[in-house]
């Protein structure tokens, strides 16, 4: 133990990534904290979070680590000078050289992982590791851009590649999302090509660890085989036995069969559904059951959709007969109930109201049709109430229209 | 004496392109550009979506040819061009104007067959500012900050109210055409002054010291 942790010092001295730690770091906190709160899709929620931060390590810090791979694998594994200087085994060089970039470069991805969990504990007031999975794949898939430069760099060498580096994860994002998620065969190995879940679940959902897991597996697998075929090679050139044979060392077979496996399980098994499972607790009912919402943090959650309704409820004179209930998606629920979404951001009472509006003008509009109950005086206090709140009058009113109009 | 073959001027040219690169960036530029006329702008994810992908493609083809011209500025050999008895100085300027003007006739030609000066201006822009870092800290350097920058175009250059903020500007597709312009001339001049100055010397100490006494004592 004492000796892996001599090696990763050593290898962290030697390293040149310290500047791109910084700036991984320096670049990472600032896109976590520039992002507003009130339109933000992940600041609140733990596992929206990890998401977001899965994304922003596998393009944004990956984009960095496969520069410092590629320069790692173009200049510092250089035959005249480290292999014929030292004692130590071509695969001995790319192992520290890997480990003490690694050990700056992951260091600097857990400031801003670090960073951004803290800004959604301040806002939610509460704390939870249920990203834990996500986080780990972050750095999974940033190890492997590392591990692609790596790999190039050995290859060609040569100073235009760090260009061509620097864009790799976009490129490879655009190439999973324009192409690969379109076709309906392909699009679970787009999941390998650019390898971060980027859906928005909102509280009702959580991460299903295990596939997380499995495709974190894949990702640092790969890696392993990707080193290993960088120091097997060196291996090679260097090599002055004739008769040494050819054959793949343990170092690039065993990762690579399981990166093998894993991927084809990602590949053939798991859709876009696997990777999150309904939240277990934390759904709650209020004002005997007409609105139920999950628990979120202080402020908001149950109390927000209560006081929504009672918003509206305040603003119409003669709504008895409605009766309607509202339930926020995700939730265990029976059918009589309106499922509402709430949108990115910050959920606000105006914006729980807002969501409420057309469902109670369109039933309205369809009682008055129904029974001939005027309803005139209602849909005014409606129309004013939307304004007031800011939600699209138009779409309420063309709604109300349709409605009005089949009555007759 | 017969004069050898191996020490004409064509061989010169031909040693001077190999050595700074040339064929692999024009290459690299006109396959950038290619790719830039097949792949479909328009790619949509919940955090990756519309413009936000228009500006990362565009940035990201013109970020890689720009990086390779700087590269092209950078990789020379000081102690060569300090030695030679023949005009450095015009081979580098007429390097640096070949590989700009291959950029900007590929790059600028839009899918619709257009001229589109916005992919023109991205370009150079991109290619001043990495020579310039790749000149004060390296080529790595230069690599990263534009692959930060691309992150940072991606994820928060464009927020929510449709706005693009002020630092994304110069490599967004429908910049205001007077301020366009004016980051088009700045970065041109930059990128065309950054080629005709003599590259850094070594950060080796023998061949700095070595360049230094040469610059002192050229020889005849």
């Amino acid at each position: 133990m004492n000796r892996v942790i001599h090696e990763a010092r050593l290898g962290a001295e030697l390293s040149g990534a310290r500047y791109a730690a910084v700036a991984v770091s320096i670049i990472g906190c600032i896109l976590v904290f520039v992002e507003p709160t009130a339109a933000s899709r992940w600041v609140g929620f733990f596992q929206d979070t990890g998401m977001y931060l899965s994304v922003l390590s596998f393009a944004i810090a990956g984009s960095l680590y496969a520069v410092v791979g590629y320069h790692t694998a173009a200049t510092h594994l250089n035959l005249a000078t480290e292999l014929q200087r030292t004692v130590r085994s071509p695969r001995s060089i790319v192992g520290l050289r890997m480990t003490g970039d690694l050990a700056w470069l992951l260091g600097a991805l857990l400031i801003v992982h670090g960073a951004a969990y803290t800004r959604t504990a301040l806002h939610s007031e509460s704390f939870s590791v249920m990203g834990w999975s996500l986080t780990l794949l972050g750095l999974s898939s940033a190890t492997l851009c590392y591990a692609y430069g790596m790999l190039a760099g050995s290859l060609f060498r040569r100073a235009p590649g760090l260009f061509f580096m620097a864009v790799l994860p976009y490129a490879l994002t655009l190439y999973a999302n324009a192409f690969l998620s379109q076709d309906l065969t392909m699009q679970h190995v787009a999941r390998l090509v650019a390898p971060y879940i980027d859906q928005s679940w909102g509280p009702g959902l959580v991460p299903n660890h295990g596939a997380i897991l499995l495709l974190a597996a894949y990702c640092l697998s790969f890696a392993l085989a990707l080193v290993g075929i960088v120091s097997w090679r060196l291996s090679l050139m260097t090599s002055h036995a004739p008769s040494t044979p050819a054959r793949p060392p343990h170092s690039v077979v065993l990762p690579l069969a399981i990166a093998v496996l894993s991927g084809a399980i990602v590949a053939g098994g798991l859709s876009a559904d696997d990777y999150y499972r309904p939240r277990a607790d934390g759904y709650a009912c209020a004002l005997d059951g007409r609105v139920c919402a999950w628990e979120r943090h202080s402020g908001e959650g149950i109390a927000t959709w209560t006081t929504a309704y009672e918003l509206v409820q305040e603003v119409l004179t003669d709504v008895d007969h409605l009766e309607l209930r509202f339930a926020e998606v995700g939730g265990p629920t029976g059918s009589d109930y309106i499922i509402l979404s709430a949108p990115p951001g910050t959920l606000t009472v105006s914006r729980a109201a807002a969501l409420m509006i057309p469902e109670y003008t369109s039933r309205i509009a369809s009682h008055a049709c129904r029974t001939g109950y005027e309803a005139e005086a209602n849909l005014q206090l409606l129309d004013v109430l939307s304004h007031a709140l800011g939600s699209d009058v138009a779409s309420v009113h063309g709604e109300v229209g349709r409605i009005l109009d089949g009555c007759r | 004496m017969a004069a050898d073959s191996r020490y004409g001027e064509l061989s010169l040219i031909r040693s001077w392109l190999a050595r700074h690169s040339v064929l692999p960036v024009v290459g690299a530029t006109l396959a950038l550009a290619a790719i830039g006329q097949i792949v479909p702008l328009v790619v949509w994810t919940p955090q990756f979506s519309g413009a936000e992908a228009s500006i990362t493609l565009r940035t990201g083809a013109a970020a890689v040819a720009g990086g390779c011209y700087a590269a092209l500025v950078l990789t020379q050999d000081p102690i060569a061009e300090i030695r030679s008895t023949r005009n450095v100085r015009l081979l580098r300027w007429a390097t640096a104007f070949t590989v700009l003007g291959v950029g900007i006739a590929s790059l600028g030609l839009g899918p619709s067959a257009a001229w589109d000066w916005s992919a023109v201006r991205t370009y150079m822009f991109v290619a001043a500012v990495t020579s310039l870092i790749a000149r004060a800290a390296g080529l790595t350097a230069a690599a990263a900050v534009l692959g930060a920058y691309i992150g940072a175009c991606l994820f928060a250059g464009v927020p929510q109210t449709g706005a693009v903020r002020w630092w994304a500007v110069p490599v967004q597709p429908a910049t205001e055409p007077s301020i366009g312009i004016m980051i088009l001339m700045v970065a041109a001049s930059a990128a065309v002054m950054l080629a005709h100055r003599t590259p850094p010397l070594p950060s080796d100490h023998r061949a700095r010291r070595m360049a230094l006494d040469l610059r002192r004592h050229p020889r005849p």
